[in-house]
């Protein structure tokens, strides 16, 4: 077998000419990766279920190469970028492999599961020279960008508070599924890849990958990487530097097979500049202008309300009719006034062009999902942290860094960036 | 008084999976308390030998897989080559070079 640290020594890297086809293969296509395929430019699709293989080959024209095993579809010479949408526990080995073979890549949020994996995902696509999306299309959404317009030239004054509030993670069934082999069409070793084996469990996959703290990690992993990236965003702290407290609690169910919390309480506290930054899990929807989740972000001068931060987002009257003075801040969004989703694909492809860093370029994704990743990791712990971004590492506990990284089973390594 | 590792280890090994499941993250709990800075080098030591007992032992394999993962918590480099000599173990192996990877790096 091919060594998977091996792809940087066997492509070179091809930028692609405003003419020229761009061509893609496709991991992870059941959920959210099946909407990223491109039918007339797709090469490969690799899924570890046929079901979904079949289910996607029947959307391409032509007859791509199949396959459950993506490293397969990284040697191919003819792909020049690749998409992700995987379970989260192989986004960023794959996001690496994929940088190391020379392809440029959108991958599902969230960005990564721990803080080495997200230094190892911006380390290989600097290394590399790659162009990398994170998945994360609040940053392509109208919506977000009024509230980034309203917030960014002043409307709110000094913001010191944003209150997030999520419905719980979906692990109110009670149950703890009927483990046993896995039925045909999975492949289940290729499933678990880097992450501790388990058996088979109907109740785990797929969608429900989510409500487990090795492969998923709840909402606030999940949708905390929407939500927070609008935050950091509009309040212009894509690069914040300085140590961040984190507290968590949460109650799960006792009755069911999910590790991940039902509730969580988390209260971020940043010191320079200071805010602070809460998830309440439930939590209450602002009655002016209700959602199932959203942030208020609360300023000196005014609050506002802003609701989703994924495809769907939107905020209040004030912010959406506001237009920004000349000279004033005003959010990129590529022109094409399609689906955010779509819009945020789009970005991704003029980028692999001109070769341009994304909207939500991988190092972006990393900064926001360090929020969250270490949200969990306080709640593991039962005990307040303080991360230092500079170090990359908690201050004054041995073993909170120890969970800076999560080892991977074999033969997975990310060794090689 | 704590309850100790190995009588948990027992209730997570039950067919009882509500016990089980609480059993399994109370173990937890405790090791990550004994981790905690300021913890005690005793408890830590205690709560070790309980899970190298675990280990040992013919507990079910995901019971013991939970021990393996919290010795990489609890354990030190020095505790690398108590797991090394279980590290044939086909059922346990990928478990164990996980944890010593957490032993090595985290010393």
């Amino acid at each position: 077998m091919k060594r998977v640290d091996s792809f940087a020594t066997i492509f070179p890297q091809n930028p692609k000419g405003a003419n020229e086809k761009i061509v893609y293969g496709h991991i992870g296509v059941g959920g959210m990766g099946s909407s990223h395929i491109v039918p007339d430019s797709c090469a490969a699709i690799c899924d570890v279920d046929a079901n979904h293989l079949k289910n996607a080959a029947a959307k391409v024209k032509g007859s791509p190469f199949l396959t459950d095993d993506y490293r397969r579809l990284l040697e191919r010479k003819d792909i020049d970028a690749v998409t992700i949408g995987t379970p989260d526990h192989w986004h960023a080995l794959m996001t690496v492999h994929a940088c190391q073979a020379g392809k440029d890549v959108y991958s599902e949020k969230p960005t990564c599961k721990t803080i080495e994996e997200g230094r190892a995902m911006i380390e290989a696509a600097r290394r590399y020279k790659r162009v990398v999306q994170i998945g994360s299309q609040g940053r392509s959404n109208p919506g977000a960008a009024m509230a980034y317009d309203y917030i960014r030239n002043g409307q709110l004054g000094t913001v010191k508070d944003v209150t997030v509030w999520h419905p719980n993670n979906f692990v109110e069934k009670n149950s703890f599924g009927k483990e046993g082999p896995p039925p045909p069409e999975l492949n289940w070793e290729m499933w678990l890849g880097p992450i501790a084996w388990r058996p088979y469990n109907p109740d785990i996959v797929h969608f429900n990958f989510r409500w487990l703290m090795d492969s998923g990690g709840g909402f606030i992993r999940d949708r905390g990487n929407h939500v927070l990236s609008v935050v950091m965003w509009c309040l212009n702290q894509d690069a914040w530097d300085s140590p961040v407290t984190v507290e968590a609690m949460g109650k799960t169910n006792p009755n069911s097979v999910y590790d991940a919390p039902l509730t969580m309480q988390v209260k971020w506290e940043f010191s320079n500049p200071k805010w602070t930054m809460t998830w309440d899990q439930p939590g209450v929807a602002p009655e002016r202008f209700e959602g199932p989740w959203g942030a208020l972000y609360k300023g000196d001068k005014d609050d506002l309300i802003v609701l989703g931060g994924d495809g769907g987002c939107t905020t209040e009257e004030k912010a959406r009719f506001y237009k920004p003075p000349a000279g004033g801040i005003k959010a990129f969004m590529e022109p094409e006034d399609t689906d955010p989703t779509e819009r945020h694909r789009r970005n991704w492809r003029r980028c692999i062009r001109t070769r341009e860093k994304p909207v939500m370029d991988v190092e972006i994704g990393v900064k926001v999902i360090v929020l969250p990743i270490i949200a969990n990791i306080a709640y593991v712990l039962g005990r307040k942290l303080t991360y230092d971004p500079k170090k990359w590492k908690f201050i004054g506990d041995d073993e909170a860094n120890k969970l800076l990284y999560e080892p991977y089973r074999a033969p997975w390594s990310l060794k090689g960036v | 008084m704590r309850e100790t590792l190995l009588s948990l280890a027992d209730t997570m090994s039950g067919s009882d999976l509500i016990k089980a499941k609480a059993a399994k993250a109370i173990m937890a709990q405790q090791v990550h308390a004994a981790c905690a800075p300021g913890g005690s080098a005793k408890l830590r030591a205690e709560l070790l030998r309980e899970l190298m007992t675990i280990l040992a032992s013919k507990r079910p394999r995901l019971v013991r897989a939970h021990a393996i993962e919290l010795i990489g918590f609890l354990g030190s480099k020095s505790d690398d080559k108590a797991l090394a000599r279980l590290a044939a173990d086909p059922e346990l192996k990928d478990n164990i070079k996980m944890a010593r990877e957490r032993l090595r790096r985290g010393s």
